[in-house]
């Protein structure tokens, strides 16, 4: 309980609120901008944090990336432009609204609905994080070999069109991840004697380049003449601006049911917001009693589409916390930004950081309030935030982000690292080989690898024979739980892909 | 449609089938150099788990191409602008060249400030911002932002570059 006021106390102190507060409004103004993407926006504050106090460096990412959220469905409602791909099933009723000229009812659906399920999710974090890390406390290298293997196995088979692609992403991303030394003998590997190599590939520039830099070279290559400009009209009665208490009332089951969707989906490593937000799309539109509306401006489709893809966002931090495994991009850059605070998440800092782990609760929240009073005065003022020119914006973005990367570590090389990662990104994305799983794979696989090679030494103690890992009941356990979870997420994706086939 | 964005999936998977074979038999044993007498008790080479990595990838590449013939399976290509076109590739081309010459070159010689400035000039006009006053004002308030948020909110000092602080001392000198 101590610690739990203590938690409370470091995130509300004036100057956490204040970084909470910069953030939310940052986030919600760079996510309202054509061409950046939610992540693009925190990947390039990140590095930013390490110069700040953790305890106003890391509520000011949380807000921002709350903000983003929020700010990315704007250019959705408005300019059919999703921020992010899990607002895409924002743009399916969002952009017909504002079309009839009700953007400011459909911005603030979209707003209450992304706020009760983000406090959804985050309250589901609070409970379950922390009783699934006492059990990952008992887990040693074998379970921690299978538990990375298979978030690795879901991430890649899961995010893009394609198993093969998935798989070769993460692959790469782990190739890259073993650029350095060797944590075991230390001897250099893969860096042909080159000394920066011999530190390892930073985290930082390579999020930077392949979440901001190859996003800004995809969106540089369209024609000059596709410009952002808004041509909305903005109604001017009172009732076409306002959710009234009727509407909210008729939608308020589909927000509760596709919070608790996408917070369940949310937990599983690699399924993340966009699959969220179109399974509850598809959900709200069977159960509806108007379904017809559905494409067409319905605010139930809004709430549906946006309470899931926000829900996600508190879930996948269940992993994080509880296992140290990041189940989405999102989670990767607040891993991020602990790590270069010297945080390490895993089921170990419930023991060795408990304040700080119930300050990040109690932040969480409290972004959540604020989010819902400056989403207000957002929707005021988008109008203006739409129409930044990307001309402007995409150079802006790059001097930025070489900054950002410098900052860090004060190597030059890391500068070059971010454009080089933003030419494979790029490439990448040509070639519909997803992004996501190549970062996981870097991240996870020190983890990985340590954990694997501890194993077979630890069956050198057993006459080098690996099936003693049958022998451990918390290995047979997770085996199971995660054979039964694999079966329901591949029926899952197979019957999204039937669906893909029909229409 | 469907036979380009198969022509395409196949020459991409041989594409890095040879990136594959290129890393397995020519990266890995240049790269790293295993100690003498170190196996499975003593927890593992430090090559094995870059080998177990470039098996695998191997594996499910020539899988997927054989899969490809045997079963004439439609790819899995979603993106529909799978070709370059000569406008897209020119400019992407330019852009890319100029955001490594940034990079690679200009900041090393010429400080980040000065180096950017040159940079977003650049680059706002490759994406059709003709305006002169616009051209020259937007990367001198962009760099000014960037320096006071850098070097006086934070306290962090962007490369310099060797042009300038070596013609300084020139002209001390003189």
């Amino acid at each position: 309980m101590e610690n739990i006021l203590a938690g409370i106390q470091l995130a509300t102190t004036p100057e956490a609120l204040v970084a909470i507060l910069i953030g939310l409004i940052a986030g919600q103004i760079l996510g309202a901008i054509p061409g950046l993407t939610a992540s693009m926006a925190v990947a390039l504050l990140v590095p930013y944090t390490f110069y700040l106090d953790p305890w106003i460096g890391i509520p000011m990412l949380l807000g921002m990336f709350k903000g983003s959220l929020f700010g990315s469905s704007i250019t959705a409602i408005l300019i059919k432009t999703p921020g992010t791909p899990a607002a895409a099933a924002t743009v399916l009723d969002g952009y017909p609204l504002a079309q009839k000229g009700k953007g400011v009812k459909a911005m603030k659906m979209a707003l209450y609905s992304s706020v009760f399920g983000d406090t959804f999710s985050d309250v589901m974090l609070i409970f379950a994080a922390g009783f699934l890390a006492s059990i990952a406390l008992n887990f040693g290298p074998p379970e921690y070999t299978l538990l990375t293997g298979f978030s690795l196995l879901c991430i890649s088979s899961l995010t893009g069109n394609s198993i093969w692609k998935g798989l070769f992403s993460v692959f790469l991303g782990m190739i890259i991840g073993m650029i350095g030394l060797d944590p075991i003998t230390a001897t250099p590997r893969l860096t042909f004697d080159y000394l920066e190599l011999e530190e390892g590939i930073g985290l930082i520039p390579m999020l930077i380049g392949t979440l901001a830099v190859s996003e800004a070279l995809r969106q540089m290559e369209q024609p000059v003449k596709k410009l952002a400009s808004s041509t909305l009209v903005f109604s001017k009665k009172k009732i076409d601006n306002v959710v009234t208490f009727t509407e909210l009332k008729s939608t308020f089951p589909t927000i509760v049911k596709s919070s608790s969707l996408g917070t369940l989906i949310g937990a599983m490593p690699g399924l993340g917001s966009t699959i969220a937000a179109f399974l509850a799309y598809g959900e709200a539109k069977r159960s509806s009693k108007k379904p017809e509306n559905f494409g067409k401006g319905s605010l139930e489709g809004i709430a549906a589409s946006e309470s899931a893809n926000n829900a996600v966002s508190g879930s996948n931090m269940i992993p994080l916390l509880a296992f140290g495994i990041p189940g989405d991009i999102a989670a990767a850059l607040i891993m991020g930004a602990f790590l270069i605070q010297g945080i390490t998440l895993g089921p170990v800092v419930f023991q060795d950081n408990p304040i700080e782990i119930y300050a990040i609760f109690a932040a969480l929240i409290v972004a959540n309030l604020l989010n819902l009073f400056l989403g207000h005065g957002l929707i005021k003022m988008c109008k203006h935030v739409v129409t930044v020119p990307k001309r402007l914006l995409f150079p802006a973005v790059l001097v930025i982000a070489s900054a950002g990367a410098y900052a860090l570590r004060g190597s030059l090389f890391d500068i070059q690292l971010v454009f080089c990662f933003g030419v494979l990104g790029y490439l990448m994305m040509k070639c519909d080989i997803p992004t996501v799983p190549m970062l996981i794979g870097f991240i996870l696989i020190p983890i990985f690898e340590e954990n694997l090679r501890v194993t077979l030494l630890l069956s050198s103690s057993h006459d080098l024979n690996i099936a003693f890992i049958f022998t451990r009941p918390a290995f047979v356990i997770l085996l199971l739980i995660m054979t039964i979870t694999s079966l329901f997420v591949f029926k899952r994706k197979k019957l999204k892909n039937l669906e893909k086939i029909n229409n | 449609m469907i036979i380009k964005k198969n022509f395409h999936e196949k020459s991409l998977i041989l594409i890095l089938l040879s990136i594959t074979l290129f890393f397995i038999f020519w990266i890995i044993p240049e790269s790293i150099e295993d100690p003498d007498d170190f196996g499975l008790q003593d927890g593992l080479k430090p090559s094995f788990s870059p080998y177990l990595i470039g098996f695998l990838a191997l594996f499910i590449l020539v899988f997927e191409y054989i899969n490809s013939y045997l079963f004439n399976r439609k790819a899995d290509f979603e993106n529909e602008d799978l070709s370059f076109s000569k406008d897209i590739f020119d400019r992407v081309i330019k852009i890319i060249f100029v955001c490594l010459l940034y990079s690679l070159f200009l900041i090393d010689v010429l400080g980040f400030y000065l180096a950017s400035l040159i940079f977003a000039f650049i680059l706002s006009f490759f994406l059709g911002e003709k305006r002169l006053l616009i051209l020259i004002f937007f990367p001198t308030i962009l760099v000014s932002v960037v320096f006071v948020g850098f070097e006086i909110g934070f306290n962090i000092f962007l490369p310099e570059g060797i042009l300038l602080p070596n013609l300084s001392n020139l002209f001390k000198l003189i």
